[in-house]
């Protein structure tokens, strides 16, 4: 039962980051090349989430310690999401900063005129 | 007094001078009055309709969102030493003749005023969706900041220069308005609410928080709650 509700709630996720990519792509936000990448990827979630057998005929099951290379992968891919989400986030605010600045600046050099 | 009218502003140049047009020239209390537009890079001639139908235009180079937009018309106004700010929608939805009203509740020793569309007799006719939508991210307010209030997403405010020191947001989407709350709270600034009429037209519906958006609003405020900011 957990695993149905996990299973499904993998496929709504990886739903909606596909409908957000598309709309990115669609509002030209984002490149052709990023669109198809990130909508191959979540294809692939999407595809691996409810058959998850095709990673073990994929990687050949019990034979090459996969598991654990693919539970090193997630911690690996987890780490870097976060790495990626403080920098994006301090880079967000620096950005902030400076465009509230600039805005108020300019409008402070009109009034000294 | 010296009073500024902060109006966040992205792609609003059909209805803006109108909404400019229908500010009191005379408020009660109120000596001098500076009307600031922040038009949050929008890709409409916003800034100069604004200009040119009398009002103060600050230009975003970037768009960072209603509350970025906030931020800098309240940064301004603690620069050029403002004693009252009120910020007011751009699209119209507000009824400028309530400015008084906020006003007025700062004059009388409150610090941070806000304009309640949903409180007492609710006027124009707030769609379903959104009157649950609303009552639903007052919850949330409240679960997050400990302070029930009527309208948490209003964009009708007063701010004593009290509140304009203290409440100093990081958050820029429409999540600023109950990060606000929060912080007014924290720095126990004395709150109030004020009904306000809301003029709805399709333009001003049209132009609203999207229902969805209440859960962006969920999760950056759980974002900025674990980051400490708020």
């Amino acid at each position: 039962m957990i695993l149905y509700f996990a299973k499904t709630l993998a496929a709504i996720i990886a739903i909606f980051v596909i409908a957000k990519t598309t709309h990115d792509f669609r509002k030209k936000k984002e490149s052709l090349v990023m669109f198809l990448f990130w909508y191959g990827v979540w294809w692939g979630v999407i595809i691996l989430t409810l058959f998850p057998q095709l990673i073990d005929r994929i990687f050949g099951a019990g034979r090459s310690g996969v598991n654990t290379f693919m539970g090193l992968v997630i911690v690996l891919v987890l780490y870097l999401s976060y790495r990626i989400y403080l920098k994006a986030d301090r880079t967000e605010k620096a950005l902030q900063l400076l465009v509230k600045d600039l805005a108020i600046q300019k409008s402070e050099r009109f009034f000294k005129r | 007094m010296k009073l500024a009218i902060i109006m966040p502003a992205y792609n609003e140049a059909s209805v803006i001078s109108e909404v400019i047009r229908r500010i009191p020239l005379v408020i009660s209390g109120v000596l001098e009055r500076e009307i600031i537009v922040v038009d949050d890079n929008s890709s409409d001639k916003t800034a100069q309709v604004a200009k040119w139908a009398g009002a103060t235009v600050l230009r975003h180079h970037l768009n960072l969102g209603a509350g970025g937009a906030t931020m800098t018309g309240l940064e301004y106004a603690r620069r050029r030493d403002f004693d009252i700010a009120v910020t007011l929608d751009s699209d119209g939805q507000h009824d400028p003749a309530n400015i008084e009203d906020l006003i007025q509740k700062i004059i009388e020793g409150y610090d941070f005023v806000i304009g309640s569309r949903l409180k007492g007799k609710v006027t124009g006719d707030m769609p379903y969706h959104k009157l649950f939508g609303n009552k639903f991210l007052n919850l949330i307010t409240f679960m997050f900041y400990g302070t029930w209030v009527s309208d948490s997403q209003s964009g009708f405010k007063a701010f004593s220069r009290q509140a304009m020191e203290k409440c100093r947001i990081s958050n820029v989407g429409y999540e600023f308005c109950s990060e606000m709350i929060g912080q007014a709270r924290r720095a126990k600034l004395k709150i109030c609410e004020v009904p306000v009429r809301t003029i709805y037209t399709s333009y001003s519906k049209r132009k609203g928080q999207h229902f969805l958006n209440g859960f962006n609003i969920i999760i950056r405020l759980t974002l900025s709650k674990l980051r400490g900011n708020s």
